[in-house]
């Protein structure tokens, strides 16, 4: 391109922008005050709502066993064992993704960098979603066939019963993978496009270092 | 009625009115509609007054409003993510721009939506007659990494405005 043709372009682009209405103070000043809310940010305000609906699941359940395994101590023990082989991986889950999530990236980081940041954060980010969501269904599920068989005869029916353990281990397995599929597809749609760009940027901005 | 804005806020927003233009700049450059831009623009904003404890004083205003602006619009540093819809064919043919606009300025409009969002990043600083020094101050990038980025956004401006006067 020539140098005339060059400036002409600039010209006609400073031209258009200097056309572009400037806002006020009053104008300005409600965009500062809200919150500065990134997609992480978002995430993180996502998860923590999902603790509290989970805090408020987890005082459901303790009433729940209180009042239906009440003078069982098997099902007692069941029921701290269910708690433990789900709220333990739920926790791991919670705090770890708060913590990566609350790093945070500086906006004002140069391009380059900023970039590869942000990608290193998604690629934390998202195996801990997957394996999240790995961890939590199989022991949800086989805690809950011990729970209820514990407390079965009592209230409900008792799983042994009707099915075998190899039967019942089949179909937790079935039904992770299930959800497992799930989990990957929700991650694929929701964010795995994005990074995927994200990347595509990178290696054009990185091309001919 | 909201209340007046600290010294803290008003330094701020001395600041923004004099340099708002940048912001107007990347938000014509990555959002196709009206409403895309407000939302960008809000964007940045906000997280200019996130960054603005950490700002240097005595460093270049504008280079510093251009690196949050474009991390805004490519990192992904936003409520949402990035739109990966692909233009439509109408988008593609009606450049954003008021009807009165000169052919030429159209021309351009049009040429700088078929870039990529790095490429208009380096069109933007191209059109804004950065130095090198800006640009590797805002990119990250080396000078010589930047000289043939733009030797290659210049080329591909030219053809694309050159195919855009040919249709």
């Amino acid at each position: 391109m020539k140098n005339d043709e060059l400036d002409d372009l600039k010209s006609a682009w400073n031209t258009a922008a200097g056309e572009q209405k400037k806002l006020g103070r009053d104008e300005l000043l409600p965009l500062i005050r809200q919150r500065a809310l990134s997609v992480f940010s978002k995430m993180r305000r996502n998860l923590l709502f999902e603790s509290v609906i989970g805090a408020a699941a987890m005082a459901g359940w303790g009433w729940f066993v209180s009042r239906i395994a009440s003078g069982n101590g098997e099902a007692y023990l069941a029921a701290l064992q269910m708690t433990l082989l789900t709220v333990l991986p739920l926790g791991v889950f919670y705090v770890a993704g708060f913590r990566r999530l609350g790093r945070g990236i500086d906006s004002d980081t140069r391009l380059l960098p900023a970039l590869q940041q942000t990608i290193a954060h998604w690629d934390q980010i998202l195996p801990l979603y997957f394996w999240g969501g790995a961890a939590i269904m199989p022991s949800f599920l086989l805690s809950g066939v011990w729970f209820v068989n514990s407390v079965g005869g009592q209230y409900l029916l008792k799983i042994t019963e009707h099915m075998t353990w190899v039967r019942i281990l089949a179909w937790v397995i079935g039904l992770s993978a299930v959800s497992l599929l799930f989990v990957w597809i929700s991650i694929r749609v929701s964010y795995a496009k994005h990074v995927k760009q994200l990347k595509a940027c990178l290696r054009e901005l990185e091309e001919a270092r | 009625m909201s209340k007046a804005p600290t010294p803290t806020e008003s330094e701020f927003l001395s600041l923004l009115e004099v340099h708002q233009g940048i912001l107007h700049k990347v938000c014509r450059m990555y959002a196709r509609t009206d409403d895309a831009r407000r939302d960008l623009f809000q964007d940045i904003v906000a997280q200019m007054w996130r960054a603005w404890p950490n700002f240097r004083r005595g460093s270049k205003v504008s280079t510093w409003m251009y690196r949050i602006a474009l991390n805004v619009a490519i990192s992904g540093l936003r409520r949402r993510t990035l739109p990966t819809e692909a233009l439509t064919e109408a988008e593609h043919r009606l450049p954003a721009i008021e009807p009165e606009r000169s052919d030429e300025v159209a021309r351009l409009y049009a040429a700088l939506d078929a870039l990529t969002p790095v490429e208009k990043s380096f069109a933007l600083l191209l059109l804004d007659d950065y130095s090198y020094e800006e640009m590797a101050e805002i990119t990250g990038l080396g000078p010589d990494h930047l000289r043939v980025k733009m030797f290659r956004i210049r080329e591909k401006l030219k053809t694309l405005i050159q195919k855009q006067r040919t249709t």
